[in-house]
């Protein structure tokens, strides 16, 4: 039986306008009368029926959740000039970031608890060093280790004070000068959320082609006060180049073409670049993409 | 307060007020409702909340909120597709044939945002003069392929000295996923399709897993 008594109407009785407005103004008037007996029979509870970010509702345990893909396929945009020394927002293409400062309250607020689930996928579909090889391991020398040489995506948040790394997560979006080591581990400099893509790849051209889609994913549940999460977008920085040294470990950003990169004269290193006296790479990024999903935790 | 009636005024009762109101109804049972209006006592108990109903055919699970399901490749399981009706000869209109038992296939009983997800591991020989775009592969959304999903094999030297030691250098480990916001209430698959320009392509482990959120 309902708390509410919300008559209906039944088949061959006159509607008056009295009873039509009845019907509507039991509901308006519903003030503190709302509870299980209004509600059991369709399995749902206060937290299904608490307000949040969708004007039409979601059912629990779903906050929010959004999608966009820059929609390029196989067109690739430019990143040129990148040695590790700055972090690059992915923008070719559109839309490239999820903007939801058009919902109700300016975004998507997180409470303690709630959790948020990212997603993005990139695909490096090319780079400028022709001839690149990280060295390693060859028939003449199996015992050689390669170097752990990569570009690094992350995803980067508005929560109202511009674009900010994820709690926890170490932050990359520095501008540094290199030689720089990014000291991470597994407490507030976290790589959860770091999707790695080497840059071996055939070559056609004046490039080399590694092709690679890379997923990453990174899931944050909140602690503390309420945050509201405006914005989301994808982050590179690279190349880079993975270190252990034991008792740290880091996201290393060297001097490209020096030192063991040395990539002039006889006693030359890696050779990475491979070009004499290159210092940087061009590298081209086609499709991305990222989903966000916001659940209720214990809020 | 979130639900503001429209009066039904002197004359007809026009269906589109009706409409309005009943609209409005809705609006505020699905996610309208003001703290004010909620009773503090006489809630629901765990007991009063409908069980998911597990279908151990399709590894599906239907829950109120909306339907999980996946699949996991078993041990020495494979998937796998040929360049003969697909991809033979690097043909500019490559047919797209299903990696089996990589798709699955759910029914909405109402519209749900849908996130589907992926990893494979493929494995690809070369055909030469076919050099170097071996094979691919994409999410498909019913008949719809997601162009930005796609994936690659490329070729791998078999020759110099870094053989066969940079064959792990190469081989592109596959994941992606998609979300289709606000898919329509119905039946639906999502799967994983591709060709192959080289000889076949192989999936040596894979998985594939999809999660709905009723709207």
């Amino acid at each position: 039986m309902s708390k509410i008594i919300n008559d209906n109407f039944i088949a061959g009785e006159t509607v008056s306008l009295a009873d039509t407005n009845a019907k509507f103004s039991d509901i308006e008037t519903a003030t503190a009368t709302i509870n299980e007996q209004n509600v059991r029979s369709e399995g749902v509870d206060r937290r299904t029926l608490k307000a949040h970010a969708y004007s039409t509702g979601r059912m629990e345990p779903l906050v929010y959740m959004d999608y966009f893909s820059n929609g390029v396929g196989t067109s690739a945009g430019a990143y040129n000039g990148q040695d590790g020394q700055a972090a690059f927002p992915l923008l070719n293409g559109s839309p490239t970031e999820m903007d939801w400062t058009a919902l109700a309250g300016g975004g998507v607020t997180l409470t303690a608890g709630d959790i948020i689930r990212i997603h993005f996928g990139v695909f490096l579909t090319k780079h400028d060093d022709v001839g690149y090889d990280p060295a390693g391991a060859s028939t003449t020398s199996p015992a050689n280790l390669s170097d752990a040489i990569g570009v690094v995506f992350f995803p980067m948040w508005d929560i109202g004070a511009g674009w900010a790394t994820v709690t926890n997560q170490v932050n990359l979006n520095n501008t540094v000068t290199a030689p720089h080591s990014f000291t991470i581990d597994g407490s507030t400099n976290r790589t959860d959320g770091v999707a790695w893509v080497s840059l071996e790849g055939y070559t056609a051209g004046s490039f080399v082609f590694p092709a690679r889609m890379v997923h990453g994913m990174l899931c944050y549940q909140h602690t503390g006060a309420d945050i509201t999460i405006e914005k989301l977008r994808i982050h590179g920085r690279g190349p880079v180049v993975y270190q252990n040294t034991g008792a740290v470990r880091s996201i290393h950003v060297p001097v490209w073409g020096a030192g063991r990169y040395d990539n002039i004269g006889a006693t030359k290193g890696m050779a990475i670049p491979t070009n004499p006296g290159d210092s940087s790479f061009d590298i081209y990024v086609a499709a991305f993409q990222m989903s966000a999903t916001v659940l209720r935790g214990d809020s | 307060m979130a639900f503001v009636r429209t009066p039904f005024v002197a004359g007809v009762v026009p269906a589109a007020t009706v409409q309005t109101n009943i609209d409005g109804v809705k609006n505020y049972v699905d996610g309208g409702v003001v703290a004010g209006d909620l009773a503090t006592d006489n809630w629901v108990e765990r007991k009063h909340i409908m069980r998911g109903y597990y279908n151990p055919i399709t590894n599906s699970h239907e829950f109120v909120s909306g339907t999980q399901a996946g699949f996991t490749a078993s041990e020495d399981e494979y998937s796998f597709i040929c360049d003969g009706p697909t991809g033979r000869n690097d043909i500019s209109s490559p047919e797209y044939n299903n990696y089996p038992n990589a798709a699955i296939n759910f029914f909405l009983p109402k519209a749900a945002d849908v996130f589907f997800e992926f990893t494979a591991y493929p494995i690809t020989p070369d055909l030469p003069p076919n050099a170097f775009e071996a094979s691919r592969l994409f999410i498909f959304l019913d008949e719809t392929r997601i162009i930005d999903s796609r994936c690659w094999t490329t070729h791998v030297a078999n020759t110099g000295p870094r053989f066969p030691y940079q064959l792990g250098q190469c081989r592109n480990p596959w994941s992606g996923f998609y979300v289709a916001k606000n898919l329509a209430a119905g039946n639906h698959s999502l799967s994983l399709r591709g060709f192959s320009v080289a000889r076949y392509s192989f999936l040596t482990k894979w998985s594939v897993s999809l999660e709905t959120y009723f709207r």
